[in-house]
């Protein structure tokens, strides 16, 4: 009985002698703190604000977009209950010119379209959606994406791609 | 007497060697599986209690493998934590011990140096070996190893010397092997055979030791429930000749696991075919030659196989790992008749020799390396899960992108390890399988109920697992932002009525809040989400002091006005868990009410009020 006490003793005890343990910081990749109000796509700094349906980064640091794709963005106190606009610049490659033709663009706040945006042609351009001030409530505003066409999988390329955008940015109406 | 010298001391380290080039990963191999429910069994326990029924309590199927898997697991994560290297280390050592001690006693048993040495370095090629040292919840293979090879070493030296102490030793190892697994209830059959095999006779004590035995299989049959139904029902009936002939297939190196994970070595089959006939003829002619080593080995393979033939629909490669040694013995006796036989006999077994490491080898290798992988998947989702929940104590934590494979491994076990309640989206629920005979996987996803009250009460963390990178994604933004609008306003799955969120809840019939819950009247009613899923369970806990029960006390639970169940409180019993099943869910039916009822109330002189139950929490799991 003294021996069964002895171990029960010894379990309970040896909990103590282990080191504390504390697992790696990158074991997770943790959402930014902080946001910004205007976010590039090719810098690292800015990735956590890219949601969702960004293609992995390509050399160069550029990336495509599938049709669908979501970005969180700052808004910054002097926006607050003010109409502001969101801009968003990008690329459509030559190459793919031919299936984005009359792309159009819709991005919507909390389940809310604004107004679409017809992109010209290929090449870089910037696109921008007038946001109303109710919108902008909050700290932070999460904007979906949605383009009508995009360039359907062919040959050893299995993704959908829409277009390669470089930079968002909410900012006051007109500036 | 066998006595070893020098030369063994070198035969001794071949087949350590071999083990450890064998199994380089599967000696390290991270927790996986079962591993994390006892760590957490481990990681609970901060009472004498609790350390009472965590070593004592029947677990899954009824065991209660105290060294093997309750102390093992205890002590080592007690002093080491999640660190699986001395947990392996007592592993090897055990093998090294059960390697050790199969050289003696087949030197002992062939009179033979190279049937000793080779013995122990084809148990080591053997598939079934792979897994116990590798997985760490199967060491209870390795350790019953010890015991059964331990005593019947002592058996042997008993037999040799006809000192009594050697046979008490064997009794006490026998007795202690009960501990590691229930197939060391095998030993004296073992022991009679051999007995019988050398001396024609079996001696009357060894007649003894079938007393434990008896006693354990009555205590096994009578006490502990089995299973009618799933993996782990028994069929006694013809097709336990179809499992035997499965796992003679397996444990020569076939079988579609092997061939599964080792793919790039062909010819499996014939392979198999070929080491079949040449052990099973070289059998019938042992039996004429009476040489012992190779019948002793048929029926170590055989009796120590016997305890799972009946699981038809549960052949595990790892319990191969024990009858193992037996086909062990029968290629080492074949290696050493045919050594003894001349140079084209000797080529011959040498060649059976090699064909049996291909196979066997192969299959070991891979299922070793698989399982190392498997561990290194769980490792970083554990490790992951470990850094969220550091960063969102107490919150709910829902992840998705979790695979089958990952599920199994490392997720519905590894989740057991928190406090925090982990779970998977409930839109990832056909992303998993499970396999018939695997546990209910429900609980390990989460509710939109619970979800919806983490979301109002700021509580919620969703995570995302990276495959190729091997590590979680915080997307809680995304998340919230995606959450269906319909699950938005959803009541809770759980109240605990004297938490200040739970007030917009409660019905008619509660008092004001107390520390740790509220009193009802006669009759209290909440709202709670309708069930998501069928087979989720209403739990309600209520309690009333011993003072206030001068009579026993109904408590009758209704859901949305029909009685669901009833229990009674007592001076003997003053708490009380109801666990009642919930209806299934149906089209349209969200929200349920839930009224306590209470018959007779108490009063307390000089309060007004009714007493009903004290309502600690209520809600459905």
């Amino acid at each position: 009985m003294r021996a069964v006490a002895l171990v029960a003793c010894l379990l309970l005890a040896a909990g103590g002698c282990r080191r504390a343990h504390h697992p790696h910081p990158e074991a997770t990749i943790e959402e930014p703190s902080e946001l910004r109000a205007a976010i590039e796509v090719a810098n690292p700094a800015d990735e956590g604000q890219l949601l969702d349906g960004f293609y992995p980064r390509e050399p160069g640091g550029w990336r495509w977009s599938a049709p669908e794709f979501t970005i969180t963005l700052a808004a910054p106190p002097e926006l607050a209950g003010k109409d502001a606009q969101l801009e968003m610049e990008f690329l459509i490659p030559e190459a793919a010119a031919t299936d984005l033709a009359g792309l159009t663009i819709t991005a919507a706040i909390d389940g809310r379209d604004l107004a679409p945006w017809r992109a010209a042609g290929a090449g870089a351009q910037k696109a921008v959606f007038a946001v109303p001030g109710e919108l902008l409530r909050e700290s932070a505003v999460i904007v979906d994406f949605r383009l009508d066409r995009f360039v359907a999988p062919r040959g050893a390329e299995t993704r959908r791609l829409g277009i390669i955008p470089s930079r968002f940015r909410l900012a006051a109406r007109g500036k | 007497m066998t006595r070893l010298g020098r030369r063994d001391a070198l035969l001794l380290l071949a087949a350590p060697a071999l083990m450890l080039w064998l199994d380089w990963h599967g000696l390290r191999t991270w927790f996986h599986q079962d591993d994390f429910a006892w760590l957490a069994l481990a990681r609970s326990v901060d009472s004498a209690a609790q350390l009472w029924r965590a070593l004592f309590e029947p677990a899954a199927q009824g065991t209660v493998r105290v060294w093997s898997e309750r102390v093992f697991f205890l002590a080592l994560e007690r002093l080491f934590g999640l660190d699986h290297r001395p947990f392996h280390l007592a592993v090897l050592a055990t093998q090294t011990v059960n390697l050790g001690l199969l050289y003696w006693i087949t030197l002992r048993l062939s009179a033979s140096r190279l049937a000793a040495t080779a013995a122990p370095v084809f148990w080591v090629l053997s598939p079934g070996l792979a897994v116990p040292l590798a997985w760490l919840s199967a060491y209870n293979q390795i350790l019953c190893g010890f015991f059964l090879l331990a005593a019947f070493a002592c058996l042997l030296r008993w037999l040799d010397t006809g000192r009594k102490g050697w046979f008490a030793a064997q009794a006490a190892l026998f007795v202690l092997g009960f501990g590691a697994l229930e197939v060391n209830v095998v030993y004296p059959a073992l022991a009679a055979a051999w007995c019988w095999l050398e001396r024609r006779r079996v001696p009357r004590a060894v007649w003894w030791l079938w007393l434990p035995a008896a006693a354990f299989v009555v205590f096994h049959l009578v006490l502990i429930p089995k299973p009618a139904a799933g993996v782990y029902a028994q069929h006694w009936d013809l097709s336990i000749l179809k499992t035997y002939a499965t796992y003679w297939t397996m444990a020569l190196g076939g079988g579609p696991d092997a061939a599964e994970v080792a793919k790039n070595i062909p010819a499996r089959g014939a392979a198999v075919w070929l080491l079949s006939v040449a052990l099973l003829g070289w059998l019938l002619r042992t039996a004429v030659l009476r040489e012992r080593l190779a019948v002793f080995g048929f029926l170590w393979f055989t009796m120590v196989l016997s305890p799972v033939l009946p699981l038809r629909d549960h052949v595990s490669d790892y319990y191969l790992a024990l009858p193992a040694i037996g086909v062990a013995w029968m290629l080492a006796s074949v290696l050493a008749a045919a050594g003894r036989a001349g140079r084209a006999p000797a080529a011959a077994a040498a060649a059976l020799a090699a064909v049996y490491a291909l196979y066997a080898g192969s299959a070991h290798r891979a299922t070793a390396d698989w399982r190392y992988g498997h561990g290194l998947d769980a490792r970083h989702l554990v490790t992951a899960m470990e850094r969220a929940r550091e960063l969102h104590r107490g919150n709910l934590l829902v992840v998705s992108g979790i695979d089958s494979e990952l599920f199994w491994g490392g997720f519905h076990d590894g989740r057991l390890l928190f406090r925090e309640r982990f779970c998977l989206d409930p839109a990832e629920r056909p992303r998993v399988v499970a396999p018939p005979g695997f546990p209910d996987i429900s609980a390990a996803f989460c509710s939109p109920a619970e979800i919806a009250q983490a979301f109002r009460q700021r509580a919620l963390a969703a995570y995302q697992w990276l495959p190729a990178e091997r590590r979680l994604r915080a997307t809680t933004r995304l998340y919230v932002h995606r959450l269906p609008r319909e699950w938005r306003d959803l009541p809770p799955a759980r109240v605990a009525p004297a938490e200040p969120w739970a007030a917009q809840w409660l019905g008619q019939g509660w008092h004001q809040p107390e520390p740790g819950g509220r009193w009802t009247a006669r009759s209290a009613e909440l709202t709670l989400a309708s069930p998501d899923q069928p087979g989720r369970r209403l739990r309600v806990s209520v309690f009333r002091p011993a003072s206030l029960l001068a009579s026993p006390v109904a408590v009758r639970i209704r859901v949305d006005g029909t009685e669901l169940g009833r229990g009674q409180l007592d001076r003997q019993r003053p708490s009380l868990d109801l666990v009642l099943p919930l209806p299934e869910p149906r089209d349209g039916w969200r929200t349920m009410r839930v009224a306590i009822e209470a018959e007779p109330v108490a009063h307390v002189p000089g309060d007004v009020r009714e007493l009903g139950v004290f309502v600690a929490s209520v809600g459905w799991e």
